[in-house]
Parts: C-alpha cells; sequence; structure tokens
C-alpha cells in the first residue's frame, strides 16, 4: 500500500539549491564583471574629460580600450543570461541531472533555487555595468533612473525564463531537439506578442504606451507563465532517457 | 515478505519501442539482487522509473512504499550508468554537497573509502579518469544508509583490481536489512554477493527467484543458466 506523503518546509532546501547555483555562476560570473569594471577604469585613464564619440575612438589607441570596453559590457549581459541557461540545461535535463534529480528536492525547489540564484545576480550585474558607465564617463542622465533599472532587469528575467521553457519543450522531443527548439521559440514568441499586443491596446488607455513600469509588471507576468509552464512539464513530462 | 520495489504491471514506451512490457516485479527487503539481461532487455528504464527520471506509461511502481518522489528519493539511492559528476567541483566539494543534502549521508565512510582507493579530497572531477569518476559515484552512494541502492552497471567501466573492492565496499558497506539491486552483465563476477536475481528479455520478465532455489531446480550457476536462457531465445 503507498504510503501518505508528509508536508514539509520548502525553504531550506530551495536555499541549498541557491547556495550551490551561487557557489557554481560565481566563479564564471565575478571575473566578467569585474573584468568590464577594471577596462572602464582604462579607459577612463585615456578619456579623462569623458568620451566624446565614436568618430574619436577610431582615431587612437585609446579609442580602441572603448571599443574593447563596450563590446566587454555587452558581451557581460549575454554571457550572465548565457550561463544561467546553461546551468538550467545541464543541471535540470542534462548529465548532471542524474545527480540533481536524486537529491531530495522537487521540481519546484530546484527551479526556484535557480531563479532566486538569477535574481541575485541581476542587482550585481546591474550596478558593475553601471559603475563602470560612470567610471569610463559614459553614462547619460537616464541611465540613473530606477524606471530604467527595473526595465532591464525584467527584461533578463524574462529571456531567462523564456529560455528555460525552451529548453524544457525542446527536451520533450525525442528526435530533433533543436528544430523542436526552434519551433518552440517562434510559437511562445508569436503568442506572446499576440497577447502583449492585445493587452497594450487595451491598457494603453490606462497607462502610458513607453512607461517603463508597466512594462516591467507586463514582462515579470509573462515570466511567471513561463515559469509555470516549465514547471509542469519538468514534473510530469520529464524523461532523462 | 517485505519488499523494497513493487512493479505492478509497469510499461514503459519510447515513441515506437516498448522497453518495458507491462512487468510486474516485487524486490524483497535484505537482499542483494542481480537484474541480469542483455542490452536492450530494460533493465536501465526499470532502474530509471523507480529512481523517478522517466514517468512510465502504464502500471505502477512504488520504492519503499512510496511513488518515486521525494520521499523515496530520502531512503533509497541510485547510481546511473553514465558519468554524472559536476567537473567544476573537487571531490571533496561534492561530498560537502552530498553531505548538506542527504541528512543519512556518512562523511567518514565516504573519506575512508576514498583513501583505500586513492583519491584525494582536493582533486579536481575535471582531472580524474573516467574509471576513478566511477568510482567515486559509487562511494557517494554507498556512504548513505538507506534502505535501498539501486546501482546500474556499477563495475563496467572499472578495472578487475578494483572490481573486488568496489563489490566487497558495496555488501559489507550496507545495512544487513538493506537491499541492493545490481544491474549488471558481468554475472561471474558478482554472483557469490547474490541472493535473489531478475531476468529481464525484451521488457519483459523472464525469470525471478532466490539465487539457491533456482540453482537447485535447475542444477545450474546463475551464469551458466543466464548463457542459455538468452542463448535459446537468440537462436
Amino acid at each position: 500500500m503507498e504510503k501518505t506523503k508528509s508536508v514539509r518546509n520548502p525553504f531550506p532546501w530551495i536555499l541549498k539549491v541557491f547556495k550551490y547555483e551561487m557557489k557554481n555562476t560565481a566563479r564564471i560570473l565575478l571575473p566578467i564583471y569585474v573584468t568590464t569594471v577594471f577596462v572602464a577604469l582604462i579607459c577612463r585613464m585615456f578619456f579623462l574629460d569623458g568620451f566624446e564619440g565614436l568618430d574619436s575612438a577610431f582615431d587612437s589607441i585609446s579609442g580602441i580600450f572603448m571599443i574593447l570596453y563596450s563590446v566587454i559590457l555587452v558581451t557581460s549581459g549575454v554571457v550572465s543570461a548565457a550561463v544561467f541557461i546553461r546551468r538550467f540545461k545541464t543541471g535540470l535535463l542534462g548529465d548532471e541531472a542524474y545527480l540533481n534529480l536524486m537529491l531530495p528536492v522537487t521540481v519546484g525547489e530546484h527551479l526556484w533555487g535557480r531563479i532566486l540564484s538569477v535574481v541575485a545576480w541581476i542587482p550585481v550585474c546591474l550596478v558593475c555595468g553601471f559603475l563602470s558607465m560612470i567610471i569610463a564617463g559614459i553614462a547619460k542622465k537616464y541611465d540613473y533612473e530606477f524606471e530604467n533599472w527595473l526595465l532591464l532587469a525584467s527584461i533578463f528575467i524574462t529571456v531567462v525564463l523564456f529560455a528555460y521553457l525552451v529548453n524544457a519543450v525542446g527536451h520533450l522531443a525525442k528526435k530533433h531537439r533543436k528544430i523542436a527548439m526552434v519551433v518552440t521559440v517562434v510559437v511562445i514568441l508569436s503568442a506572446t506578442l499576440r497577447i502583449l499586443a492585445g493587452v497594450f491596446d487595451s491598457v494603453v488607455k490606462i497607462v502610458k504606451y513607453h512607461d517603463a513600469r508597466a512594462m516591467s509588471l507586463i514582462l515579470l507576468a509573462f515570466s511567471a507563465i513561463y515559469g509555470v509552464a516549465t514547471y509542469f512539464i519538468l514534473k510530469h513530462r520529464l524523461n532523462l532517457e | 515478505m517485505d519488499s523494497v520495489l513493487e512493479c505492478v504491471s509497469l510499461t514503459k514506451k519510447y515513441s515506437a519501442k516498448t522497453a518495458l512490457d507491462g512487468i510486474s516485479v516485487s524486490v524483497p527487503k535484505g537482499a542483494v539482487v542481480g537484474l541480469l539481461g542483455p542490452n536492450g532487455s530494460g533493465k536501465t528504464t526499470l532502474l530509471k522509473l523507480a529512481a523517478g527520471l522517466l514517468q512510465p506509461t502504464g502500471g505502477s511502481i512504488e520504492v519503499c512504499g512510496f511513488k518515486p518522489g521525494v520521499e523515496s528519493k530520502e531512503i533509497s539511492a541510485y547510481q546511473p550508468d553514465r558519468v554524472y559528476l559536476n567537473d567544476w567541483m573537487t571531490v571533496g566539494d561534492l561530498v560537502k554537497m552530498m553531505a548538506d543534502f542527504y541528512p543519512d549521508f556518512r562523511t567518514d565512510k565516504a573519506h575512508e573509502m576514498l583513501k583505500d582507493l586513492n583519491i584525494g579530497l582536493e582533486s579536481r572531477l575535471k582531472s580524474l579518469s573516467k574509471g576513478n569518476k566511477e568510482k567515486v559515484q559509487l562511494i557517494l552512494t554507498m556512504s548513505r544508509d538507506v534502505q535501498l541502492y539501486m546501482l546500474d552497471e556499477p563495475i563496467g567501466g572499472v578495472d578487475p583490481a578494483a572490481r573486488d573492492y568496489i563489490l566487497e565496499t558495496i555488501i559489507a558497506n550496507r545495512d544487513k536489512d538493506a537491499t541492493v539491486i545490481i544491474s549488471t552483465h558481468l554475472i561471474s563476477d558478482i554472483e557469490p554477493f547474490l541472493n535473489y536475481v531478475l531476468f529481464l528479455h525484451d521488457g519483459r520478465l523472464i525469470r525471478q527467484g532466490e539465487v539457491d532455489k533456482i540453482r537447485t531446480e535447475t542444477g545450474m550457476s546463475i551464469d551458466a543458466l543466464f548463457r542459455e536462457d538468452f542463448k535459446l531465445r537468440q537462436s
């Protein structure tokens, strides 16, 4: 006869997953953020009066540093998202899943631990990026506004959770997983954009179209939908074949 | 007789292939069980279903009275047939992680076995050979005090010298009431330790029972019986 399940406190388990996710991601992300700030410092040494545009940047060696800094700044954001997505893919869908999914941790606790680590890194990523921009002397007035930070953070979370869902759906395919993932991207993006268009048609009367806070809330709502869909796929359909 | 693994009409299909075809199994408590069969017979699928890494297509499976889930994972240990180690850690980090998640994990036992096999705690998992990685995995599994150990090909990738140590480790380190299910092709190596066997062929259970009883009834060793059974079926 099947025994009954006991109710347990999920928080200690979420924190344990969070701890190991932070440890893993820190060894890649911290050097990237430190490098971004360091290159900004070098740029500042060349542009003591502040950066005056790309025209002057191409004229000298100092310009090469500024281009290098710009590339590193953008790359740090892209690499951060890639690191979180890769952690999800290898940790819950790849070979490492044989270790992680045998831990006495529920799928929900695994997901929350990972999402929390993403949320914890976002301020670090934003602060380092912003700090480097101030150091390099390219920070503009709108970079100081909280709404824009919130919007950036929301976009980041949405992209990561969108990728979680795409990977989870792709994993359901027995063959041609990459094609399945591309189809999933097209389908979910189309559905998201259709819904967004519908929402903005009605919401636009209440909030301004360019209201960063409203946009952030809508993005976070979509993140929640992607997260819940990923949870149900992992909980009920996961097959590590 | 208490059962630690109970399957009723358990079926698992992968697209067109049926990996398990409605098998009903009852594994007795305290036994060392050989899960035997040729490649593709469904051994790994059965263990993965018990570990909760696959969802059954039909039928039911219970591990120590629980459906595969958090509760069953707390009281059972599973070692897959592949290397799953996260390369970025050292052996010591991984031991700490296991102790962090499993209240029944015995760090002293793990350290002792690692020392016996000359694997340093500071060794990076990335730098270990495949054989040593498999040894580390087995040590991590056997360092837990659980009711059921499920080992999928635990000695397949290790050298013959280490095989004896590993098999003795498996048997010596378990509680006398704990059950060990070993899936392997190397029957002659594990036969002296077995007291119960399950023969799988094409997803169906073709033989199960106590080793001594089978030997008496057939007059053959398990290794010889296995060869006989599967030679007949393949011819």
